[in-house]
């Protein structure tokens, strides 16, 4: 019997913190929904206001939430997206975050 | 802000509508859902999520809609009145509070009449009841606030 240390092939050894790590850093989305209601107007304003976004980008915003019934406003860090989220809420609009 | 007495009068209501509303003291079921679940909206679809989202958050959704309101409820007592007219200038800090209340007015009464989709607009304008006729006014309103706030954002 050999000795030797047996040879074996290189496997891929999953790294659990590294999984929890690209779970951490995978971005949440900040959604807004259409709601039959709210101005379009009001919406541009608060789209510019809150992200800080031109008036073309907050326009074409505002039309997909119009046309599609939702837009992605906004995407980051959990903590981040949640203050968004609290600040739409604020001035109103319908907001949810969600990942991919 | 320049309105007629009658105006500013309808307008004077609206705070004592939506006190009891963002406090949480009264919630209306409208038949179309609670005004509450509309004015404090989730932010999550999973449930443990959200419960930990609004323990985070706290009253503070509630407190700072309740200080635009009593700001619109101040400004609303100011101001001076000449022939039927009632004028007040607005700060900056005063227009948002009257952005505030205005579109959580529009959000209470719109339920109230029952739009949960924009082909009812076309059947709301053709109504005369005065809930409907407050919407529609108070929507004409917050568009002229708009306008005159959209100049003092940077692009």
């Amino acid at each position: 019997m050999s000795t030797a240390a047996p040879l074996i092939a290189p496997e891929r050894v999953d790294d659990p913190a590294e999984d929890e790590r690209d779970e951490r850093d995978r971005p949440w989305n900040v959604i807004v929904w259409n709601d039959p209601v709210t101005l379009m107007t009001y919406v541009v304003f608060v789209l510019r206001k809150l992200f800080g976004h031109d008036e073309p980008t907050a326009n074409r915003l505002m039309l997909q939430i119009h046309h599609e019934g939702k837009a992605i406003v906004a995407s980051g860090p959990r903590e981040k997206s949640e203050s968004d989220v609290t600040r739409l809420h604020a001035h109103g609009l319908q907001a949810t975050l969600s990942r991919d | 802000m320049r309105l007629g007495t009658r105006e500013r009068d309808l307008l004077r209501s609206l705070p004592g509508q939506l006190r009891p509303l963002l406090s949480g003291d009264r919630d209306l079921d409208t038949g179309s859902g609670w005004v509450r679940e509309r004015l404090f909206p989730a932010a999550y679809d999973d449930p443990m999520d959200e419960l930990e989202y609004r323990q985070l958050v706290g009253t503070s959704p509630a407190d700072d809609r309740l200080a635009a309101v009593e700001d619109f409820a101040a400004t609303l007592d100011g101001g001076a009145v000449r022939r039927g007219v009632w004028t007040a200038d607005l700060t900056p800090e005063q227009a948002d509070a009257w952005l505030s209340a205005l579109n959580d007015a529009r959000l209470t009464l719109a339920m109230v009449v029952g739009i949960t989709d924009e082909s009812q607009w076309r059947r709301a304008a053709a109504r005369t009841d005065p809930t409907t006729i407050a919407l529609t006014w108070l929507g004409w309103l917050q568009e002229e606030l708009l306008t005159a706030l959209m100049t003092t954002l940077d692009d």
